[in-house]
């Protein structure tokens, strides 16, 4: 199946902690032909002009019939998506992009802020599959990382707070540098750009293997407005978040 | 069902409504969401002589009812275009107008000779007013003798449909299309994005990497109904006009400012399916006033009388 273009009713949308929102919505279709790392566009109405542009978002969790997002409301945009309400209907098209690839190595998932996001999915994926697996989550402070709880059914995660608040005091990244990852290890990330660049930085000194999710700016999500743009490493140009990501090895691309 | 075939010139299109330059990729990305029967033709993205890597990040930002793009032309350059992606395009049976660029009159010439030599497109647009690169581009299409220049050098080696795309940076809308109508183009699109700036006062850098970049999408329409009307009674060629038009009523307008057809951009990304949408629903607006066909429309707006300023 290709890409899924419908007006998704909107089945669960609430606040979990200080601008941390859980949104369900109805998409049989892209549920049942996604992966892990997927994402797909949201728009709010097609004849909505202010904010104009659909927004990206990597699934948390695909259950047989719907999709199950973590945003923050960060801006006009994320600010009217919490005022829907179950019955509302968004504009949906998906699933985009290529997802994370799944190798048999010892599966590290290091995941910042609502970036914990795609990882869930992976680690519910991963167990699924009978694989060990380790996820790591890190906030600012405990309640960043309050969604979390919505998922323990199936995940259980690590938590780094840089208050202390919850688990291990300071940054995620911290669990790779600590000696908790080798060289035998696969690191899957996705979060802030910083924090990638640290993951990227870290999986090369150790010699580990290392797929980040980039979040960039996007108008469409099928790759044609080129503004997701991911300098290549090793050579000159361009990757597409979009459709040649948002996945990438970390070895390249430049972030 | 209303008759919304178009005819510019001797290009025939089924549908008033095309794909704009930049929006719509090479014509592949859409299949799985739209119904390309809807299309009157696709527009490519930007063709250049050579490959272009494009600008870098930020390319694009979102403004007020709009947004900012400084993508650069990045194309596999024609040959590229020519050998691996147009045999694909042609497979889709929509008329493919490839949107030719050039840094010099020269590269403009040279790729549309590239393209008249494969048979297999309906038209070029040639692109005189790309605000986002250093060479060519607008630097062609404001000026009007430059833009008759580029113009007639393309006239001379391709017979294709040859639509201009005018800026509307150009100073006096009505003499780059005199300039461009008397170099032989056979229609003129218009308008392409004009230049925009936005900045994070946080950190007091432009979000966009090259500073300015071109603003598209439904804030610029106003602005671009005025430059169709303009230029639309200025020429007897037909124009096609482009500018925040995301619904068929906003299409409607364009054609009865002086439109013969359309070309939807920015609302391909808010809404997959809108070329389609935008040509069902100007096939509803035709038939709920009984008017048998499109052409009937063009042109059409009633100025008041006494509009002249004063």
């Amino acid at each position: 199946m290709g890409v899924v273009l419908e007006a998704s009713e909107i089945v669960k949308n609430y606040e979990i902690s200080n601008g941390f929102y859980i949104l369900e919505v109805f998409s049989p279709d892209i549920a049942r032909s996604s992966a892990p790392g997927q994402f797909i566009m949201i728009n709010l109405s097609h004849l909505h002009n202010d904010p104009l542009l659909p927004r990206a978002y990597s699934m948390a969790r695909r259950t047989t019939e719907t999709l199950v997002f973590i945003y923050r409301v960060v801006g006009r945009g994320t600010g009217l998506l919490s005022e829907k309400r179950p019955g509302d209907r968004v504009h949906v098209w998906g699933p985009l992009g290529n997802g994370f690839t799944i190798t048999d190595r010892k599966a590290v998932l290091i995941g910042g802020g609502t970036g914990a996001a795609p990882l869930i999915d992976l680690s519910e994926e991963m167990s699924r599959r009978g694989m060990d697996h380790t996820l790591v989550c890190g906030g600012r402070t405990a309640g960043d990382l309050k969604f979390m709880d919505e998922f323990s059914d199936v995940v259980k995660y690590s938590a780094y707070t840089e208050d202390g608040s919850l688990g291990e005091k300071g940054f995620v990244t911290d669990y790779i540098s600590n000696g908790n990852v080798g060289a035998e290890a696969a690191i899957y990330s996705c979060g802030p750009m910083g924090m990638l660049r640290r993951v990227s930085e870290l999986a090369a000194e150790k010699g580990a293997e290392c797929q980040i999710s980039i979040e960039t700016p996007m108008a469409c999500g099928l790759g044609t407005c080129l503004g997701c743009a991911v300098p290549k490493r090793n050579s000159k140009g361009y990757y597409k978040a979009c459709t040649d990501g948002p996945v990438f090895d970390s070895k390249e691309v430049v972030i | 069902m209303a008759d919304i075939s178009v005819k510019l010139g001797a290009l025939e299109l089924p549908s008033p409504v095309m794909a704009a330059s930049g929006t719509f990729g090479f014509g592949l990305e859409y299949r799985d969401v739209l119904d390309y029967n809807k299309l009157g033709a696709i527009v490519t993205k930007g063709v250049s002589l050579k490959p272009r890597e494009g600008n870098p990040m930020p390319r694009i930002v979102e403004t007020p009812c709009g947004m900012l793009n400084s993508i650069g032309l990045q194309n596999p350059g024609v040959e590229s275009f020519v050998g691996d992606l147009l045999p694909q395009v042609k497979g889709l049976g929509v008329p493919i107008i490839v949107n030719v660029f050039g840094e010099t009159v020269e590269e403009y010439v040279r790729v549309a000779e590239m393209i008249q030599s494969t048979g297999a497109v309906a038209g070029v647009e040639l692109n005189v007013s790309c605000p986002n690169v250093k060479c060519g581009g607008i630097h062609f299409g404001a000026n009007p003798e430059m833009l008759h220049e580029v113009t007639k050098a393309v006239r001379e080696v391709t017979d294709l449909h040859l639509m201009v795309k005018l800026s509307p940076e150009a100073a006096v809308i009505e003499a780059v299309s005199n300039a461009a109508e008397q170099a032989g183009a056979d229609s003129l699109s218009a308008i392409n994005t004009i230049r925009g700036m936005s900045i994070n006062i946080e950190t007091r850098k432009p979000r966009i990497a090259t500073t300015t970049g071109g603003l598209s999408g439904p804030a610029l329409k106003p602005l671009a109904v005025r430059m169709v009307w303009e230029a639309s009674r200025s020429v007897s060629i037909p124009v096609v006009g482009i500018g925040g038009i995301s619904t068929a009523m906003d299409a409607i307008e364009f054609i009865i400012a002086g439109a013969s057809a359309v070309q939807v951009g920015t609302a391909n990304y808010t809404n997959p399916r809108a070329c389609e949408e935008i040509a069902d629903g100007i096939a509803v607006y035709l038939e709920e006033r009984d008017i048998p066909k499109l052409s009937d429309i063009v042109g059409s707006v009633e100025v008041y009388e006494d509009y002249t300023l004063k």
